[in-house]
């Protein structure tokens, strides 16, 4: 017998990525914030002895996308249909969870819903009426915490009893227009494959769904339909005066509402004055000087908690490789070993505390529920650019890691903020080039500059978005802010551990080896005499133009495969200390020349995916503009100070 | 007394009625609870005319100011 096939689908901030780690052994990112699951997952799972494939949806308000992540989801679920689906709905957002829950029924799969966030639903007084729920619609209700797995054994065992059996379900009957979706069911009928659901696709062609409309229209290739749904439509908006896909959703609209208002009960409560004074605060007027109170803390944490961790790992790495001393006379291998030695040492020293500390504070925040609202605050601001508040969110998970920061950009609606929001991020200084900025900025010259390095960052990615949405001609209504504020909660520990290792584990495994063999490599280039001739053939551009050693490109060249290899085989290459060889000026033009000279590999990769190629090399060539103009800027500035 | 939704003081409340926005956008605003005859309450204004978080069906929904320039309301005593 074929597997099950659950989906796994809610409204964003449902509590459906903890239900889904709770299903598998891996680790998602689950985070505070609207729209975490970006990309859709099929998992074989194994949860309580039985076997199952679930499929990760991206949290969805409704079944007709407005965002790029919600039409990738959509079009998934229609085209790889699931055998039931388990909606998380949220018992404290209950309207919006009843309003996807009318639009799944329509599609004509078995559904479950969880009523997640039940106890939290409690403490704020809603009071539901978990049966009558369940008979209203017609499907099976189980209320579930997710956080501490209530209910999820029960959901899981329901959902497979009910894959095979006919899907269930009070599909709403839209009387108005009943005869005009029959007369479109019946065209279709006679072209539309049987694993499509028909009453949907009918309704979709009146709501005018691009997708489904080109799917017809790919379908019908006799054009049976021709400009029937074109009367139709019209028909429809002359008799009820208003386009037939607002109809529609206010039908399904006030549906939600009356069953909302006949299982709930609003009982009032006390809310905590910690978390309601914090709540004010943090969106009030005081609240931008808090977001840089917290940015800063998290960076001051980071590099300052870093610094004393090199230490410390430093002393040990020392004290046990003095265990170790062989007199070599190889050059070739004395190379090597003390290729391994030194990159060994940065890789433990430098980057591990640096990246791991970093994630640490920044998955506390992310949980805590306070990056939307800094987006709500954050909002006017990025409306000057022509985006909205929302955009803030992959911006400020870029100073993680672009990649995912730039995955995030299908939260929001429309190419343009998409290209323009992607393009800052690989502009922002990811954890990479924190190592970067950390290794040589902090250490070397100190940490008042490593801030002043980040303002002055931040300062140019705002200047070069402003530029690029203006010419993009970005600003207009369709990129305004439309965002659900998630509750405030109270980060774990323990969540906030995972997360940060499922973040930070790549640069264990992928980046400290490739920092060995690379090591090893210019160790070898150095011996061979090559590393000569490349100073020699580009050092009068380099120095020309930022007052650099043409041996720097070397550098450059391996941060283009991963940022912090930069600093690393700089440090490395130039035996521990780069400030017997180079000035605090070069260190600073450098440093300034890696934060935005090209995206790293990954990156690349990323964009392309996301933004197709045009757009990419778009991108390249903007950073690679800003990080000539930066550095060359620079360089003068210090000539003639 | 008929208004803007953006010129509503925080901590009133009042019912929508009418929103001059282009269908996508109307769409998404009706589909999180916010259409015609729909009562909202302003719970905070971010500074400098921002964002404004109104309460819609029991659940805080921010919006754009420039949004909410072009959603018409009527404002309750």
């Amino acid at each position: 017998m074929k597997e099950v096939r659950i989906g796994l689908i809610g409204i964003p901030n449902s509590g459906k990525s903890t239900i889904f780690n709770k299903l598998t052994e891996t680790y998602q990112i689950v985070g505070n914030w609207p729209g975490k699951t970006v990309e859709t997952v099929e998992r074989a799972v194994k949860f309580n002895d039985k076997h199952f494939i679930l499929i990760d949806f991206p949290g969805t308000q409704t079944l007709t996308p407005t965002s790029m992540e919600e039409e990738i989801a959509r079009e998934y679920m229609i085209e790889n249909k699931p055998n039931v689906i388990i909606q998380v709905a949220s018992a404290i957002d209950l309207e919006r969870s009843i309003y996807l829950s009318l639009e799944l029924m329509e599609l004509g799969i078995p559904i479950i819903i969880a009523l997640n966030q039940f106890d939290e639903a409690i403490k704020q007084g809603f009071e539901i009426n978990v049966e009558k729920l369940s008979k209203v619609l017609g499907v099976p209700v189980i209320p579930t915490v997710a956080m501490k797995g209530e209910g999820i054994d029960k959901l899981v065992e329901k959902a497979l009893d009910l894959a095979h059996s006919k899907p269930k379900g009070n599909i709403i009957t839209y009387e108005d227009i009943m005869p005009q979706i029959n007369n479109i069911m019946s065209i279709i009928k006679e072209f539309l494959p049987d694993r499509y659901p028909l009453e949907w696709f009918a309704l979709k062609l009146l709501e005018e769904d691009p997708w489904v409309t080109r799917k017809i229209t790919e379908l019908d290739t006799e054009k049976r339909l021709g400009d029937i749904l074109e009367k139709e439509k019209d028909y429809v908006k002359k008799s009820t005066n208003m386009h037939p896909s607002l109809l529609l959703v206010n039908n399904r609209r006030s549906v939600a509402e009356k069953i909302t208002n006949e299982v709930r009960k609003i009982k009032p409560v006390s809310k905590s004055k910690f978390i309601e004074t914090l709540d004010l605060l943090s969106i009030s007027s005081f609240g931008y000087l808090l977001l840089i109170v917290v940015m800063t803390t998290v960076f001051v944490l980071t590099f300052g908690v870093g610094l004393l961790f090199r230490d410390t790992i430093q002393l040990i790495f020392f004290a046990l490789s003095s265990q170790f001393v062989f007199v070599i006379t190889d050059p070739l291998l004395n190379a090597i070993l003390s290729g391994v030695q030194l990159s060994l040492l940065v890789g433990l020293s430098f980057i591990i505390p640096v990246v791991f500390l970093f994630h640490f504070f920044f998955s506390l925040l992310d949980d805590s529920g306070y990056l939307p609202r800094a987006a709500f605050l954050i909002d006017k601001a990025m409306r000057k650019i022509g985006l909205n508040g929302k955009a803030f969110i992959p911006l400020l998970l870029g100073y993680g890691c672009s990649v995912p920061a730039c995955v995030t950009c299908r939260i929001l609606e429309g190419d343009k903020p998409r290209f323009v929001t992607a393009l800052m991020i690989t502009l922002i200084p990811c954890a990479s080039r924190m190592i970067i900025i950390y290794g040589l900025i902090a250490i070397y010259i100190g940490i008042i500059t490593a801030l002043a390095i980040y303002l002055f960052n931040l300062f140019v990615v705002l200047l070069i978005g402003m530029v690029v949405g203006r010419s993009v001609n970005l600003n207009c209504e369709s990129t305004g802010l439309i965002m659900v504020l998630p509750p405030y909660r109270v980060p774990l520990i323990k969540n906030a551990l995972r997360k940060t290792w499922a973040r930070a584990k790549d640069f264990v495994y992928i980046a400290i080896p490739i920092i060995i063999a690379g090591t090893v490599f210019l160790k070898i280039l150095e011996i061979l005499g090559i590393m000569e001739h490349l100073n020699l053939l580009f050092d009068p551009l380099f120095l020309g133009l930022f007052g650099l050693p043409g041996y720097v490109l070397s550098f450059l060249l391996f941060g283009a495969i991963r940022k912090e290899f930069a600093l690393v085989f700089l440090v490395t290459t130039l035996n521990g200390n780069p400030l017997f060889y180079l000035s605090p000026n070069q260190i600073i033009i450098f440093t300034l020349i890696t934060l935005f000279y090209i995206p790293c590999v990954a990156t690349t990769v990323t964009l392309i995916k996301e933004l197709r190629l045009r757009k990419t090399l778009i991108i390249i060539g903007i950073n690679l503009l800003t990080a000539i103009i930066v550095g060359s800027v620079a360089h003068i500035i210090f000539l003639f100070s | 007394m008929n208004t803007t939704l953006a010129r509503l003081d925080k901590g009133k409340t009042a019912v929508i009625k009418e929103m001059n926005l282009d269908n996508n956008i109307k769409r998404r605003l009706m589909a999180l609870g916010l259409l015609p005859s729909s009562f909202l309450k302003v719970l905070r204004i971010a500074p400098f005319k921002g964002a404004i978080l109104i309460d819609v069906g029991g659940c805080p929904l921010a919006i754009s100011h420039d949004l909410a320039e072009k959603i018409l309301v009527e404002e309750l005593e």
